[in-house]
């Protein structure tokens, strides 16, 4: 049996390894007001990995598939994203002091929904932060593999040459099916919303 | 009393439609007009081609037009006109897709005092696959959805197989259906498609039907199970047999809800699916299936034109006598085109012309306005008898087409039932949306236009009070040969729209496509040829 490991950082990424060689498909559907709604749809061999360009929260539920020839279609494995008492690392991208205390307050609402196991990565200090000894603040990320979601909050602009290629590829052919966005790291534009909803909406925390 | 035009810029069947005073006054779809057809135009563009004949022949601008619709409810009304057109002043209406669809078969249905079932289904408009609907007075009513995120599509899945088969979506589906009657059952094949589409009560189950598709197919064609044409066709027959049985099952789910509905009105590019639409017909609770002529997105535009009129109380529930709703040609255009060719030119005599077509030749008919949708119907079409096994093969040749489906037959109305089993839903017959299984004593007769393993066939039903031209020929055909039937293919050759103008005609008889042509009221041959 081959291993499937699905990772949440930053973005869903499906990683399949093992010695048996098969071809994988991957579907990624999404919860949207408890109806799940099928995003997209990968295939991949073994020993290869599938990012799902999206950096905000989605509560994902992944199906892999299998094909032969005695049973058809059938499912390998899935997965649910589920964080509770899980370490989830929430990377505050800003050099402000203001967008990071918001921000910060918007990580905590996020923890007290999850149930998660909050760690903050910021260039502030605790104190700055004022937050309690319950949560973990770091300046320097080491092992991402320690974590079971990251998030990046911040103000991510679309003007920049590659960010903006990839949402546009992104954008149309992935997210269009339903609805749209603006970037794959800011679901609204932000220059439009509050620093409150700049990180609500990451940590899917608003309604869009 | 209003002017309305209603157009449909997507990515295929382009159209657009002029409606007054609750009449269709024009319904051209771009491809007749840029000559490439529906599936290969890839681009966002208004018909623009269609709407100069239009305004050159009507005088109303677009800009001037009372009311101007779309079904584009998702998209940006104005990106495919802004640019062309000042719109901003007029308003400007848009449906949603399958609504559009569900208006156009029901407003041209004649069902006005009933309680009408309309399904619509497809391979994705507006993120939805499908929705019913209940109609009755003039009121159109949503009842259920099937949302793309959730659910699965027969059409869709059906064009991913399409693809498979190594031909194109949206444009293709057809010789899928035809090769279909060539294969056979085989449980595994079955299965394994059923696996990835199946019907759940009123929706369709798994969804991603086309991930799912794409993956199984790329499968079974690594281990050799597309390796062989007759392979292919087990592929085609499963697939299709899989969509009648989930669609009769869905069908019949929705009959149970409401069992009082039974006219059934159908639209949407599955519907062009003549062996579903058949199996559709023969169902006990259905007293009347109809099919909107133009069945696919060509028929958008004509739905929100007809909702629209009908809103205005201009607009009745009737049927359509016809679909000759583009352009034509007088005799003198055609005569002055004739010029640039060694041809001869006589009156059109049908007793004649029928003698001919009993001698074996192969006429093209180019009469009045053309034909609005994917059939011709009489104004655009090639005649030919219909009692030779090898007229397949020949046509085929002879159009430098490879059509797997059988060519299909018309047949005067007075014996449609003495040859067909076709006692229901005649009036849709009338545009060739329907299969009917062809009684046994016709079958030896009529080779050339039935399938040959279910002698299952599409007739074109003609009625002598709305097609005249085309009953006459059969009448005279008939009183030589006592065969009230004749084969009629549409009059293009491969990979290109149906022809629009005489020169297209005259390029045909030129190369040698077809024996003689009928042009409105004259016969020209080619001198070299005769």
């Amino acid at each position: 049996m081959n291993n499937f490991n699905i990772t949440f950082n930053s973005m869903p990424k499906i990683n399949i390894t093992g010695q048996i060689p098969a071809e994988y498909f991957i579907e990624i559907y999404e919860y949207v007001n408890e109806e799940k709604e099928l995003i997209t749809d990968f295939t991949i061999p073994t020993n290869n990995y599938i990012c799902f360009l999206r950096e905000w929260y989605g509560d994902y539920d992944i199906h892999i598939w299998e094909w032969n020839e005695k049973e058809g279609l059938h499912m390998v494995a899935s997965h649910r994203y589920d964080d509770k008492n899980k370490k989830v690392l929430i990377n505050l991208d800003t050099y402000h002091l203001h967008e990071a205390l918001i921000w910060t307050n918007k990580a905590i609402e996020y923890r007290d929904i999850h149930g998660c196991e909050l760690i903050i990565k910021s260039s502030f200090k605790k104190e700055e932060l004022c937050v309690d000894s319950s949560i973990k603040i770091i300046t320097e990320l080491n092992d991402i593999n320690e974590y079971y979601a990251i998030y990046n909050i911040g103000k991510y602009d679309t003007e920049f040459e590659w960010n903006k290629k990839l949402t546009e590829t992104v954008l149309d052919k992935v997210w269009n099916k339903n609805r749209t966005y603006c970037s794959y790291r800011n679901p609204r534009d932000w220059h439009y919303i509050s620093i409150d909803d700049v990180a609500g909406d990451i940590l899917g925390l608003n309604e869009i | 009393m209003s002017s309305i035009y209603s157009f449909n810029a997507g990515e295929h069947d382009k159209v657009l439609v002029l409606v007054r005073d609750g009449e269709i006054e024009y319904a051209v779809e771009e491809e007749r007009m840029n000559r490439i057809k529906s599936g290969d135009d890839k681009e966002w563009n208004f018909p623009l081609l269609a709407y100069e004949q239009i305004y050159n022949k009507t005088g109303i601008k677009l800009e001037n037009a009372d009311h101007v619709t779309s079904a584009l409810a998702q998209y940006t009304f104005d990106l495919p006109i802004q640019s062309t057109f000042n719109l901003k002043k007029i308003p400007n209406e848009k449906y949603d897709h399958h609504f559009a669809h569900a208006a156009s078969v029901y407003y041209t249905s004649g069902f006005k005092d009933d309680k009408v079932l309309i399904i619509t289904h497809d391979g994705e408009g507006d993120y939805s696959y499908g929705k019913v609907f209940l109609a009755e007075k003039g009121v159109i009513t949503e009842v259920s959805n099937l949302p793309v995120v959730k659910y699965s599509s027969a059409a869709l899945l059906y064009g991913r197989v399409t693809v498979s088969l190594g031909w194109k979506i949206n444009k293709d589906e057809g010789k899928t259906v035809g090769m279909a009657g060539n294969g056979s059952y085989d449980e595994k094949i079955y299965k394994y498609f059923e696996q990835i589409f199946h019907n759940n009560d009123d929706v369709f189950l798994p969804p991603n039907p086309e991930g799912k598709t794409d993956f199984l197919t790329k499968h079974l064609k690594k281990l050799g199970y597309y390796d062989t044409k007759e392979q292919k066709a087990n592929i085609a027959y499963n697939v299709q047999l899989l969509v009648e049985n989930e669609m009769i099952k869905y069908m019949n789910n929705i009959h149970n809800k409401y069992p009082e509905y039974t006219k059934l009105c159908l639209a949407g590019g599955l519907f062009a699916n003549v062996k579903l639409n058949q199996k559709i017909n023969e169902l006990q609770w259905v007293d009347e299936v109809y099919i909107i002529p133009p069945m696919g997105d060509n028929g958008l535009a004509l739905g929100c034109a007809l909702h629209k009129s009908f809103l205005l109380g201009e607009r009745q529930i009737k049927r359509l006598d016809d679909v000759f709703l583009g352009f034509e040609y007088t005799d003198e255009q055609i005569e002055i085109e004739s010029k640039n060719y060694n041809f001869t030119r006589e009156p059109y005599i049908p007793s004649e012309i029928a003698n001919e077509l009993n001698n074996g030749k192969i006429i093209g008919f180019f009469k009045g306005r053309f034909e609005y949708g994917p059939r011709a119907l009489g104004a655009r079409s090639i005649l030919v008898r219909p009692t030779d096994h090898k007229t397949h093969e020949v046509l085929n040749n002879r159009l430098k087409r490879d059509d797997i489906m059988p060519f299909a037959p018309i047949v005067m109305s007075e014996y449609a039932n003495d040859v067909f089993y076709a006692s229901k839903s005649q009036y849709t017959a009338e545009f060739m949306t329907m299969c009917y299984t062809t009684k046994p004593d016709w079958v030896e007769r009529i080779p050339a236009v039935i399938h040959h393993i279910d002698h299952s066939s599409r007739p074109q039903i003609v009625f002598k009070e709305r097609n005249l031209h085309f009953h006459k020929i059969l009448e005279e055909y008939n009183n030589l040969s006592h065969i009230p039937v004749l084969l009629n293919t549409s009059f293009n050759g491969h990979g290109e729209p149906i022809i629009d103008k005489p020169s297209q005609a005259f390029e045909h008889l030129n190369k040698g496509t077809v024996d003689m042509l009928v042009m409105e009221n004259y016969v020209y041959k080619n001198k070299n040829t005769i």
